[in-house]
């Protein structure tokens, strides 16, 4: 006879304990209620005292300039910019009927926010008690990068609903397996896909996640992924057909270099600090060896890592390091906004993280928590080193001081459109290089830029030189400006856009009676 | 034959994840080679300490994940094995109620064969003033007292002077403070069916682990060794003796002559001595016994001393490695074993490099801070993931914060290791006082030295840096090596009397008939109850 050694003893299991749900941390129904109400206001309060009246950025004015076209030319537009239409579908409907102003459009943004709260809440009910769940979502609310993006016309709030809807529904998915979980699922799954084309990569997180716990869920879950895959596959291909007829937006691709690791850490840094300056920022994500402290405070006795919180840190971390990989392997398109649907995941593992630590270390750890976070949306509203601010409305206002005889120059050609949103003035308007915003966006020839430059300033006064999203020639630009010409004047409105008044010619008397 | 065991267990349970195991070594061995080959190097004393530090690192990672890749599966067994037995309760000192209870509990244990129980008294030869009342607590329960009156060998002489003494084919060894199962002898002897079984170890379990900071740590660091680490030894062939809850075949430990007295860990020694002639050890995960933990820090410093320096001795003295008659398996698991007290040095190297970058602005690579933490922190997170599910989520930040603070510690034992200097072997005392921890600060004096030393470190490099990424990166290391060593300083430091404040019950264990009544298990293996 043998003794089996590796079959543990009979236990008689106690049930553990949610993470995170203290006693003292988990109170009655009107917690959830208030939390909530107190999120809306804090979303409405910020964006109206912070946000929302900012100037237009160039993507959002693209976003105007695309959407004031038909619904066909608007479809065709999208097609061939790196976008997935169902966003600007809705924004043009959505002017259409409201107004054309980008107020208007930014507030499309707000109502996506506003409806992510409560979604917020029940993904955060997987993992929190009522009350910690409560506290992650007037987090969540104050969030300076989710601010950020709410009040902006683009699509990125829509995808932050689109990515919390199809976690809602994928948790679902995991802890029941119900049809109705799944139906839902594959429903924003084919959504998120029209939304943007980063919310791939929450689907492929969310596969790998599946297909590593499928040996513990319902028979016949890894089929239904597949079946899921498929009718993605199947909603997105007519889309994905018109792209290609379209020119794959082979010409319209913006010029942006490979992720380094700063790039890496700077998203997280954004998703919990928000746009700092970069001095700031680098001081805070020097501090990383914390997280090793964190780390080892995290190993906890009976502390155990639940299904749904093991899915959040997927969640938190496989996009961005695809995103990161793929930037690397194929082509760079690592742009922090991208990784919205991120976002939120890291924000619950923070709060995760700190419900573990005992009743009073959470509390006082979660307080911290939302006073950084509430001063890091202060002082991205206010500070004037905010890197991803563009100041279009000043640079017009100071750009208005032009006369007609004067001559305002817009490079990169592309952000002529937030600044023309905002200038009317007497003078001409251009772009350097020369772009008629019918074709592509001309190549920059460093031969022919004297020829071209002459040809616009000849027979003017003054020269505006507006200078932002520097594509590789703007200091070409601004040393040829700045070794003929006398400057008269500079200005930064915000970080990276700059006014530079230059006097290229000198009016001649005008005879008397002539 | 065996009782339902409850989740305070579960320790017992862990079931390896390979999928995690084999990452954690490939993520070890990427951040080996990053760090080798992929930055540009600094100072090239400090970048050879700090490759040296890393390979231990690795080493140990693959160490462990290796000995947890599988417990041990399946061993000949006879239900109704019925050799001669001699149960030894070792004591030394320890109070007469603690020792009652381990004697009525192991003459209350079944078994089909002959039992004979005998108590190791050493108390004279140490000068304990109780001897007298442990020879008449043998006499009152009708049990053989063995006192030593010529000193030598500690423990290790103790039972070898038993040995003498006694001729059961097996022997049974309990510290004084662990009181046994009824079912101990059933569960275990079956084992000795294979005739090259040289001994069978249990589980070392603390019934007194919630009583204070000291005792539930102490505890936590035994879950990691008894779950999934003495599994893994056992299925390698490499189990070794804890020296209490143990039984042993005679002929065996009579063939290595008797339980080595020549080293302080003698338990560890005499395993080792074993498995070279060939003799075979198994691990039983099951708790059979029940004893108490060092109560406070005084006492768990002196047990870690011991055992730190004791497998050091095995180390430069007895190298492992180099024992002809052991597999390599079991050559690589003692080293291994044994090798885990040098990770002292290893950790104050670790501790003085953002010191040293503080002072003289040196550094052993060069390279941006967060391309650095894009490779360490995954490898750091996955690494401690594996632990904690290795260990079944029952180790905890206080056990690694001990485990890192141990660095002066394991340094003073490798000195005296290396000099041959001589250190008092001592019983851990399981007295527990009534009122505040004790003052033990002196013990922790090197630890607030570090603390001290970089406060000054961080003057000079900030005067220096100003706030540069690198300082605010040094700075967090710093604050990182500081926060780990709060615990220990903790338990080191007095408090007042919080601890007449009852420990929270225990969860309630199924009584078999016959077994030990809960009050003599209870005021057995909670030394707070045992001095009211």
């Amino acid at each position: 006879m043998t003794a089996v050694l590796d079959t543990p003893p009979p236990t008689v299991r106690v049930r553990p304990a949610r993470p995170g749900r203290h006693a003292a941390a988990d109170p009655g129904r009107w917690v959830p209620v208030a939390a909530h109400a107190l999120a809306v206001v804090g979303v409405l309060a910020w964006s109206q005292l912070a946000f929302i009246g900012r100037s237009t950025r160039l993507d959002e004015a693209q976003s105007l300039w695309q959407t004031n076209h038909s619904y066909g030319r608007l479809l065709e537009l999208i097609a061939q910019d790196v976008h997935v239409p169902l966003y600007h579908l809705v924004l043009r409907t959505w002017r259409l009927v409201l107004g054309p102003d980008i107020g208007t459009a930014r507030a499309l943004s707000l109502v996506f926010l506003l409806a992510s709260l409560p979604v917020f809440y029940v993904v955060a009910r997987s993992v929190l008690s009522r009350g910690w769940a409560s506290a992650a979502l007037v987090v969540f609310a104050n969030s300076p990068f989710l601010l950020w993006y709410g009040n902006e016309a683009r699509m990125y709030s829509m995808l932050l609903l689109v990515t919390l809807l199809s976690q809602w529904a994928f948790l679902a998915v995991l802890r029941t397996g119900r049809a109705a979980a799944w139906t839902g699922y594959a429903a924003s799954a084919v959504v998120g896909a029209y939304v943007h084309y980063f919310f791939f990569f929450v689907l492929l997180a969310q596969g790998l996640f599946l297909l590593a716990v499928s040996r513990r869920l319902p028979r016949g879950s890894v089929l239904r992924l597949a079946g899921t895959a498929a009718a993605v596959a199947a909603a997105f291909l007519p889309w994905f057909l018109y792209f290609r007829a379209q020119g794959s937006a082979s010409e319209t691709r913006p010029q942006l270099p490979s992720p380094s690791s700063v790039d890496f850490s700077n998203v997280y840094s954004q998703f919990v600090f928000g746009f700092q300056s970069d001095a700031l920022n680098t001081t805070l994500v020097s501090a990383w060896p914390l997280l090793v402290l964190g780390a080892l405070l995290s190993v906890r006795n009976g502390s155990r890592l639940g299904r749904p919180t093991a899915y959040l840190l997927v969640a938190a971390f496989v996009p961005v390091l695809t995103a990161f990989v793929v930037s690397h392997l194929v082509t760079p398109f690592f742009l922090s906004r991208y990784m919205v649907p991120a976002a939120p995941a890291l924000l619950l593992l923070v709060v995760v993280f700190a419900t573990t630590l005992g009743p009073r270390t959470s509390r006082v750890l979660v307080g911290v928590l939302l006073a950084v976070t509430v001063a890091g949306t202060a002082v991205q509203a206010t500070s004037p080193d905010n890197p991803v601010e563009e100041d279009y409305r000043t640079a017009a206002t100071l750009a208005g001081e032009a006369g007609p005889r004067d001559v305002v120059v817009v490079s990169s050609p592309f952000t002529i459109y937030p600044f023309e949103y905002y200038y009317d003035g007497p003078a001409r308007v251009t772009t350097l290089p020369e772009w008629d915003r019918v074709e592509a966006a001309p190549p920059f020839d460093a031969a022919t830029l004297p020829e071209e430059a002459e040809a616009l300033v000849d027979g003017h006064q003054y020269v505006y030189l507006v200078l932002s999203y520097d594509q590789g020639y703007q200091d070409d630009v601004y040393q040829y400006f700045a070794g003929r010409y006398e400057q008269v004047a500079a200005h930064e409105p915000s970080d990276g856009l700059q006014v530079l008044v230059y006097r290229v010619g000198y009016a001649e008397p005008v005879p008397l009676g002539g | 034959m065996t009782a339902p065991q409850l989740d305070r267990f579960s320790f017992l349970q862990e079931v390896p994840n390979r999928a995690f195991l084999v990452g954690n070594v490939a993520f070890a061995v990427v951040y080996m080679l990053v760090i080798t080959f992929a930055f540009e190097h600094g100072n090239p004393v400090l970048f050879g300490v700090l490759v040296a530090t890393e390979v231990f690192h690795l080493v140990q990672i693959v160490g462990y994940c290796w000995t947890v890749w599988r417990r041990d599966a399946e061993r000949p067994f006879d239900p109704d094995f019925a050799g001669s037995v001699d149960v030894f309760i070792t004591v030394c000192g320890e109070p007469v109620d603690v020792v009652a209870a381990t004697a009525r509990a192991a003459l209350a244990m079944t078994y089909p064969g002959q039992v004979q129980v005998h108590l190791l008294n050493d108390g004279l030869v140490a000068g304990k003033d109780n001897w007298r009342d442990v020879e008449q607590l043998a006499d009152s329960l009708g049990i053989t007292c063995h006192t030593r009156v010529t000193p030598g060998g500690a423990k290790a002489g103790n039972i070898n002077h038993a040995l003498r003494a006694t001729s059961g084919e097996f022997v049974v060894v309990f510290d004084a403070d662990h009181v046994p199962h009824r079912d101990f002898l059933v569960t275990v002897m079956g084992f000795f069916t294979d005739e090259r079984m040289g001994f069978v170890q249990t589980p070392q379990y603390y019934a007194n682990q919630r009583t204070n900071l000291v005792t539930r740590t102490a505890w936590d660091q035994q879950t990691l060794f008894f779950g999934p680490i003495m599994s893994g030894k056992s299925r390698l062939g490499a189990a070794f003796m804890c020296g209490t809850n143990m039984a042993l075949r005679r002929t065996a430990v009579l063939e290595v002559g008797g339980m080595c007295e020549e080293n302080i860990a003698e338990d560890f020694l005499t395993s080792l001595f074993l498995h070279e002639r060939g003799w075979r050890s198994v691990y039983l995960p099951q708790v059979l016994a029940e004893g108490l933990a060092p109560d406070d820090f005084l006492n768990y410093y002196k047990q870690q001393f011991r055992w730190t320096r004791g497998s050091l001795e095995v180390i430069f003295k007895y190298n492992p490695l180099l024992r002809s008659g052991l597999t390599w398996a079991q050559r690589w698991q003692y080293l291994l074993s044994a090798s885990y007290y040098l990770s002292g040095a290893v950790i104050i190297v670790s501790a003085l490099l953002p010191v040293v970058f503080l002072l003289t602005g040196a550094t052993p690579i060069v390279t941006s801070t967060m391309t650095l933490a894009l490779v360490f922190v995954p490898y750091m997170w996955l690494n401690l993931y594996v632990l904690q599910r290795s260990s079944n989520s029952c180790y905890s930040w206080s056990a690694i914060a001990f485990s890192l603070s141990a660095w002066w510690l394991q340094l003073a034992a490798l000195y005296a290791v290396l000099t041959g200097k001589k250190t008092a072997f001592a019983v851990t005392s399981k007295e527990v006082g009534d009122g505040g921890r004790p003052n033990f600060l002196r013990l922790v004096v090197p630890q607030l030295v570090y603390v001290a030393l970089g406060v000054v470190a961080l003057g000079v490099g900030a005067a220096r840096e100003g706030l540069s990424p690198s300082l605010m990166a040094n700075f967090a290391w710093l604050s990182v090596h500081v926060a780990i060593s709060v615990p220990f300083v903790v338990a080191a430091s007095p408090s007042r009397g919080r601890r007449a404040v009852p420990a929270p019950p225990q969860p309630p264990r199924p009584v078999e008939p016959g077994e030990p009544t809960p009050e003599a298990v209870t005021v057995g293996a909670r030394g707070e109850e045992v001095l009211r």
